[in-house]
């Protein structure tokens, strides 16, 4: 200020103004000054070094690398500058532009690694693995002799970097640059050897680096699959294979994979497959392995393969409780969860019905009860069920985290609160909602939403289904922010990775970082909002915006003396869920109240998702649903394309998009678009679309239902739907009880 | 599908946090993760398991009509893996630190309740140690563990062979006390696949397929 008052022109003095302002959370005077500074002299080299400081602050990182660059364009003497631009550029992912400032930064400061690597590190982004590979090599020669003990670690992550950049360009040299190294990796060493021998078709040398890696990793399934292509043996018998394994079983006996394998390959009508599963199965049934059923379910796409599991296990059980009575509790507990898997549900039940009744006392099987009580629909019962067991070993999170999960699928908010709290850490709050939030709990978070937003649903009055709409907006914004902060945490490593060395995890951790937003759980998120902003849109879009401030009389105590209760309960309420610590949107009304829900799910969730996650079927099928809203029907048309493509022209809801399509585009242009677009994509012939539909949803899965619900919904004049809710109806009776109720629930 | 160990990866990081926060009360953000994995890649092991029947396409006996999107649940990692245990190990690399050997540390270890006794602890644990000492020439390993978890004093102290040193009192947020203990690590007694008592070694030099033919 000082500066200013003697020379208000100074564009520097105006620029760190600005940045002052920023800190001190005057945001919109920071931005009066940001404009005076530019006005002022937008060449400034120290004014631009600080407003980029400042944007770096913002988070805007593009802000800050045009003004990074600017400062050093305008002559800037502060070469570190330079340093702070690349770091912009990749966080960015200007990988050219990264390159040239590497390189000017290394020019500036030789005698760093670190400046080399990331030279090196730059390169290769920018898919120039020859020039990576020159810059590692120069400064190897520079430094041979001259490293100190503490810098091995880095050299031989180094060494290891370079060889894997050779190994983009020639496999021939990398093996025998690699035969020249001794790093401290020895496993990387070992796998890029198998690999290139490999590659190089020396598969006898590679196989026996696989079994020297099983020496090292039994318990590794790629190593035996591996190690079986350099064997030439994938194609030999079932018999032969099996005795491979007998033979590594030997090798290995408390490794699962020896044992395991045979029974993928083995096959059902081979009278060895019943051998080998038998082995397996009462080996671990005897040891009470809780998972057994899990480690054998990839073998239940083939039926063949059930009927004989089955008939094993059902016999097996007869004198299991001869072997132990433990044993017999984990054999009524393998059942349960076979029986549930083929959809037989009452055996299920009583399966682990028999199981608890034996032994009480048994955490897991309150756990696998609860969930076939979930498949009856009965989820208040299955939270009552879980909670018993939870009550069974109090110091266990994991139960307790299972039965938060139950209680918020029943719906049971108060409950769950009051569950998860037990394990965290509630200073100066009523609960765990917030540390939760800060720990980055997504599994918890995304529950919690999908809870609200069912209860929005179920709420009595148009003002409760608002507020629970809000919170679940809320929970679902949670979530973005959480992958937002997962991106922004890579911001460190683009410097520190540099000066330790681990550049082959950088890289990875770079292209991770470039899906993050397809991640599951934002995928999740981005679903559960678009669901309440649609409808918001749909329900609003034909109404003349009314006038909400509805007048209450001055004089009317009694309304007066009721919204005074309705504000007290709603404090308690509030102060339940608040998510941070500054929060002032508690109920997420800024979100719900949104003027302009399209926009706002585009710019709050569904963009992140479509630039990482274009390959997605759920990101195409969002896509659909928000361009057909937006009237914009080429773009739809192309989500629906990109669907066919992606599910092999097999997709349950494309009967229902496409002849909503067909059907609601205005008359005119995009009518005549929607239709050349339709005929394009896929084989229709309007005057039997009850074969266009059946095509795609055929067979009895919930999904194939759904499909045929989606298009029942939209009530269109030119199908048959009285004919459509028939086969819904036939469907129904093939589907499980919770399936079932969650059709019925939007029917 | 069997559990497979494996080196982790920054792919799994997401999974292992869900891990953590599922089971343990010692929770961490994301970017913890992100430090380990970054400045230690080849210390912390996961384990994964395959729980669709999507995986194998060797018998053709049920054609899949198409690949759908990954399971909503953060457990997963890949199309039906999901991460169901992990070792997170690190250097110790605190400038205060009193000593001065290169040392590691076990900073969480946990293994989802359905997955146990089958050993998936002990195999993380035995990855860990082994390259904490072959990557970085630790020379002793430490950890702590919670006076009550008789399980993982058990695991470390009878199985996998760690001496006792202290109690530290009132070691967690919540005031419990901890175990602090402590193994002295030496390469050539850690390879994992010698604790198996396996009747026969591979010598890496017989013929695997000898001995067996095809009918």
């Amino acid at each position: 200020d000082g500066i200013l008052k003697k020379n208000s022109n100074y564009s520097e003095g105006l620029a760190l103004k600005a940045l002052l302002l920023h800190c001190l959370n005057e945001k919109n005077e920071s931005e009066i000054y940001v404009n005076r500074a530019i006005t002022k002299n937008e060449d400034s080299p120290v004014g631009n070094h600080i407003l980029g400081i400042l944007r770096r602050v913002q988070q805007d990182y593009r802000g800050a690398a045009h003004h990074f660059k600017k400062a050093l364009d305008n002559g800037s003497t502060n070469k570190q500058i330079w340093r702070d631009l690349s770091v912009m550029e990749v966080q960015n992912r200007d990988y050219s532009s990264l390159a040239k400032s590497r390189h000017a930064y290394l020019e500036e400061f030789l005698g760093y690694r670190a400046n080399w690597t990331g030279l090196a590190v730059a390169h290769e982004l920018n898919n120039d693995f020859g020039q990576a590979e020159k810059v590692l090599t120069k400064f190897e020669e520079l430094a041979t002799d001259k490293l100190t003990e503490a810098e091995m670690y880095e050299h031989s992550e180094l060494q290891l970097y370079k060889n894997h950049i050779i190994a983009k360009q020639d496999i021939e040299r990398a093996l025998k640059d690699l035969n020249k190294l001794d790093t401290f990796d020895k496993l990387d060493e070992l796998e890029l050897r198998a690999t290139y021998l490999m590659k190089l078709g020396k598969s006898k040398e590679a196989s026996k680096v696989y079994r020297e890696l099983l020496k090292r990793n039994p318990d590794n399934i790629k190593y035996y699959t591996l190690l079986e292509v350099s064997l030439g043996t994938l194609n030999k018998s079932g018999k032969f294979r099996d005795s491979l394994y007998q033979k590594l079983a030997k090798f290995y006996p408390k490794s699962d994979p020896p044992a395991f394998i045979p029974l993928t390959f083995l096959k059902s009508q081979d009278s060895l497959f019943k051998l080998r599963v038998e082995e397996y199965l009462l080996k671990n049934l005897k040891r009470g392995v809780p998972a057994t059923f899990t480690n054998v379910k990839p073998l239940y796409k083939d039926q063949g393969k059930i009927s004989i599991i089955e008939e094993i296990v059902l016999k097996f059980l007869e004198k299991s409780s001869e072997i132990s009575p433990i044993v017999y509790v984990w054999t009524n507990y393998f059942l349960s969860q076979h029986f549930l898997y083929k959809g037989e549900l009452s055996k299920a039940k009583n399966h682990i019905d028999l199981a608890i009744n034996h032994t009480p006392t048994l955490v897991e099987l309150y756990i696998l009860k609860a969930r076939v009580l979930k498949h009856y629909g009965e989820f208040i019962k299955a939270a009552e069920v879980i909670n018993e067991g939870r009550l069974l070993d109090l110091q266990d999170r994991f139960i307790n985290s299972k039965t938060v999960k139950y209680y918020l699928r029943a719906d049971l908010i108060d409950k769950a609160y009051e569950t998860v709290s037990i394990f965290t850490k509630n200073d100066n709050s009523v609960n765990g909602v917030k540390d939760l939030h800060l720990m980055q709990a997504s599994w918890f978070i995304i529950e919690n939403g999908e809870s609200f937003a069912r209860l929005s649903e179920k709420a009595e009055s148009l003002e409760e289904s608002k507020r629970f709409k809000g919170l679940a907006l809320k929970r679902f914004q949670a979530i973005v922010k959480i992958f937002e902060e997962y991106y922004n945490d890579q911001l460190d490593f683009h410097t520190f990775c540099l000066r330790k060395g681990t550049a082959r995890s950088y890289i990875k951790t770079l292209k991770w970082e470039d899906q993050i937003f397809s991640s599951p759980v934002y995928m999740r998120a981005v679903l559960g909002a678009s669901k309440i902003y649609f409808n918001k849109f749909d329900n609003e879009k034909d109404q003349v915006v009314e006038d909400d401030s509805v007048e209450v009389k001055k004089n009317d105590k009694k309304a007066k003396k009721d919204k005074i209760a309705k504000q007290k309960a709603l404090e308690s309420e509030r102060v339940k869920h608040i998510a941070y610590t500054d929060d002032d949107d508690v109920f997420g009304e800024l979100l719900i109240d949104s003027k302009t829900p399209l926009d706002d799910f585009q710019n709050k969730f569904f963009n992140h998702l479509l630039e990482q996650g274009s390959d997605k079927i759920i990101t195409n099928d969002l896509q659909y649903n928000l361009q057909f809203r937006l009237k914009k029907v080429a773009l739809a048309i192309g989500a629906l394309g990109k669907l066919k493509k992606l599910t092999n022209d097999q997709y349950e809801l494309i009967p229902a998009y496409v002849l909503n399509l067909k059907n609601n585009c205005e008359k005119g242009i995009s009518s005549i678009l929607a239709e050349k677009g339709i005929e394009k994509n896929f084989n229709i012939d309007f005057n039997k679309v009850d074969e266009f539909i059946d095509k795609y949803t055929q067979g009895d899965s919930i999904e194939s239902t759904w499909g045929l619900v989606e298009l029942y919904k939209l009530k269109l004049e030119s199908i048959d739907n009285e004919l459509i809710l028939s086969k819904i109806e036939k469907k129904l009776t093939k589907l499980q009880p919770y399936e079932v109720l969650l059709i019925k629930s939007v029917l | 599908m069997a559990i497979t160990i494996r080196q982790a990866q920054i792919s799994d990081i997401q999974a292992m946090q869900n891990a953590n926060l599922n089971n343990l009360p010692e929770n961490y953000q994301l970017k913890y993760y992100m430090y380990h994995i970054l400045s230690w890649p080849e210390a912390s092991y996961v384990a994964t398991t395959t729980d669709g029947p999507e995986q194998f396409d060797e018998n053709e006996d049920v054609q899949i009509k198409y690949v759908k999107d990954i399971k909503g649940d953060p457990a997963y990692v890949n199309h039906n893996e999901k991460i169901v245990g992990y070792a997170l190990a690190k250097m110790e690399d605190d400038p205060d630190a009193e000593d001065k050997t290169p040392h590691g540390h076990v900073t969480s270890l946990s293994v989802m309740r359905t997955y146990r006794r089958q050993g998936i602890a002990e195999k993380l644990m035995r990855q860990a140690l082994y390259a904490l000492t072959e990557t970085f020439q630790a020379e002793y390993v430490s950890l702590h563990v919670r006076k009550s978890n008789r399980a993982a004093l058990h695991l470390y102290r009878d199985t996998l062979q760690f001496e006792v040193l202290s109690i530290e009192k009132s070691y967690y947020a919540d005031g419990e006390d901890a175990y602090s203990m402590k193994k002295l690590l030496k390469l050539d007694e850690l390879l994992p696949s010698s604790f198996q008592k396996a009747e026969a070694v591979d010598d890496l030099e017989q013929d695997l397929l000898d001995g067996i033919d095809d009918e």
